[in-house]
This record gives structure tokens, C-alpha cells and sequence, in this order.
């Protein structure tokens, strides 16, 4: 690989910043649950097969249909497990969670700054 | 703005506090508390969560752009990805823009509550809780407690005087602030009675070891 990359390259690296940004604004929970799953499921498949098209070069797109579905499938498969878990300490042992404030909790105000 | 309370109020500042809180005890019976907490939560599996799209993307952009290498560099560009997501995930911009704000919502209140929970009298209580991490200021308050808010008055009018003080970088003196409104919003009458102070009237807590 050079060390001068040309336009081709600089415009995949482009798209792999923007289709990581992407990814991540799904992953980590923005957006509206299902829907942005299965949309950002579908943009992410094409994202990662276009991006594997940009950087294999001209010329060298996707070989067959198996790695256009490959690419798909993994991009899902990342937009779907960026979507799971989260941090909740001490889940399970008595924490009061979004779901139990509303009833239990003596907060009167809450503001934001 | 740095998320430990160690960094925000010092001794003095403490001492200075309390006797606000002590102050605005007498002139309001209620049992007022404060709480300044740097993080409610470590927010592990964010962090985690970080590091592994760092790690995926090292991962793609070396498959995609450079040579082919050898195993041992695609395992250590992993790891150095990782490292850094877990890094940048302990500053409390970044944690702040990974977290969903209803989360940190969550766990602000979830950790007020808690700190509510321990009080004495928890019925007459009133605790103003900052959370600095959250950037919530929150403020906790008993069913007596409620029953003697001032006709007119509303809760939210000790959240103000917080928010300036956070907002000029003076959390003790915008703590200060609202414990002078506690004196007006809660007059004292008899469903507020005057308990004698728990040994801690100003709770601070650092959390879990974050920065920024």
C-alpha cells in the first residue's frame, strides 16, 4: 500500500469513519429500538458491503452475491449485538431501575444542566 | 469540570456547608440533607461496549487498508483498541455521550433514592443531591416534607440556585443557595418536626474512579 493514499482510499476510509459513526449512534442505544434495529440493521449491511467494495479497489468489487450477503449479515449481526446489554450495576439485588420510580421514588425535582 | 467531589469541595468548603445545612434545619424543621456524588454508576459495559467497536474497527480498517500482517499485529492493534476505548470511556464527555440520557437519568435517581432511603427521618426529609458525572441535580423529598411546602412554592425552585453554582464552577456555594431557599419553601410547622442531625449532613462520594 502506498503511503500517499489516493482519492479512492481516502473516500473509503471516509466511509469507514462515517459507517463506524453510524454504528455506533445505533449500538449504543439512540434511536427508536425496533425500527432503528431493522434500519440500521439493512444500512449497516450495505455499509459493510460497500465498504468492502471501496477498499478492495476498482475493479474488485464484491466477487459473488455469497459476499455481498456475508458483508449484510455481518453488519447485522454487529448492529445486533451493539444493541444488547448495558451497564446496570447491581441489577438483581434490590436496584430500583427506570421501571420501580415512579411509585417508590421521592424525587421532586430534576433538572439537567 | 472535574466528576470528583474531592476536586470540587474541599474540607473547608465541607465545614462551610454543613453549617448551612444545620442552619437551614433550624429555620425549616425539616431534615435537610445534601449529597454531591461524582459518578452513580462504574457504567462498565458502556465502556466495554467502546472498546470493542474500537477493536472491530482496528480489526476492519487493517484487514481493509494496510498489507496483510501478521497475526500477532491484527491480536495487538485489537488490544491497543481496546485499551483506548476503555481509556477514553473513563473521561466523562465520552461516557456522557455513550450513555443514553434516560440511563443516566436512571441511575442518578437510583442512587438519590438510596442515599434518601438512609436518612432518619426519611417521612420529614428533604435532600438536594448532585451528581456530577450525570449532571442531574435532583431533589428528594418525604411525604411530611411535601405537606409543608409553602402554598405557592414549588420544588423546583431549589434546583435553580444548584444549577447557577454548577454553572459558575461553585457546587458548595450553589448548595449553599438553595439551602437558603429551603428556609422559605418550608416554613416550620408540625408535620415537619425538628429530628436531631445523623452524624452526616453532607454526603460526598467520589464513585467509581472516573475523570472529567
Amino acid at each position: 500500500m502506498p503511503l500517499i493514499p489516493t482519492f479512492d482510499e481516502l473516500a473509503a476510509l471516509l466511509f469507514c469513519v462515517v459507517a463506524a459513526g453510524g454504528l455506533g449512534r445505533l449500538a449504543l442505544g439512540r434511536g427508536r429500538r425496533a425500527l432503528a434495529l431493522a434500519v440500521g440493521a439493512l444500512g449497516a449491511g450495505l455499509g459493510a458491503a460497500l465498504l468492502l467494495a471501496l477498499a478492495t479497489g476498482p475493479g474488485l468489487v464484491l466477487a459473488s452475491p455469497a459476499d455481498a450477503g456475508l458483508a449484510a449479515g455481518l453488519g447485522a449481526a454487529l448492529a445486533g449485538l451493539g444493541r444488547s446489554g448495558g451497564s446496570r450495576r447491581g441489577a438483581g439485588l434490590g436496584t430500583l431501575g427506570p421501571a420501580g420510580l415512579g411509585a417508590g421514588s421521592r424525587v421532586v425535582a430534576s433538572e439537567r444542566w | 469540570m472535574s466528576a470528583r467531589t474531592s476536586r470540587r469541595i474541599d474540607p473547608a468548603e465541607r465545614l462551610a456547608l454543613e453549617r448551612a445545612v444545620v442552619e437551614a434545619r433550624e429555620q425549616s424543621g425539616a431534615e435537610i440533607r445534601v449529597a454531591v456524588v461524582g459518578a452513580c454508576d462504574d457504567y462498565d459495559g458502556w465502556r466495554w461496549r467502546l472498546g470493542v467497536w474500537l477493536a472491530a474497527l482496528a480489526l476492519l480498517g487493517l484487514g481493509a487498508f494496510a498489507a496483510p500482517l501478521p497475526l500477532a499485529a491484527y491480536l495487538g492493534a485489537q488490544g491497543l483498541a481496546l485499551a483506548l476505548g476503555l481509556a477514553l470511556a473513563r473521561t466523562g464527555p465520552v461516557l456522557r455521550t455513550l450513555v443514553p440520557p434516560a440511563d443516566l437519568e436512571a441511575r442518578a435517581r437510583d442512587r438519590a433514592d438510596r442515599i434518601f432511603a438512609a436518612q432518619r427521618d426519611a417521612e420529614g426529609g428533604v435532600l438536594v443531591f448532585v451528581a456530577l458525572l450525570e449532571r442531574r441535580v435532583l431533589v428528594l423529598a418525604g411525604e411530611a416534607a411535601r405537606r409543608s411546602l409553602a402554598p405557592g412554592r414549588h420544588w423546583p425552585e431549589l434546583v435553580a440556585p444548584v444549577r447557577e453554582g454548577l454553572a459558575r464552577d461553585d457546587v458548595p456555594g450553589g448548595l449553599r443557595a438553595a439551602l437558603a431557599e429551603c428556609a422559605e419553601l418550608l416554613p416550620p410547622g408540625p408535620s415537619a418536626p425538628a429530628a436531631p442531625g445523623p452524624p452526616r449532613l453532607v454526603v460526598l462520594e467520589d464513585g467509581p474512579a472516573l475523570e472529567g
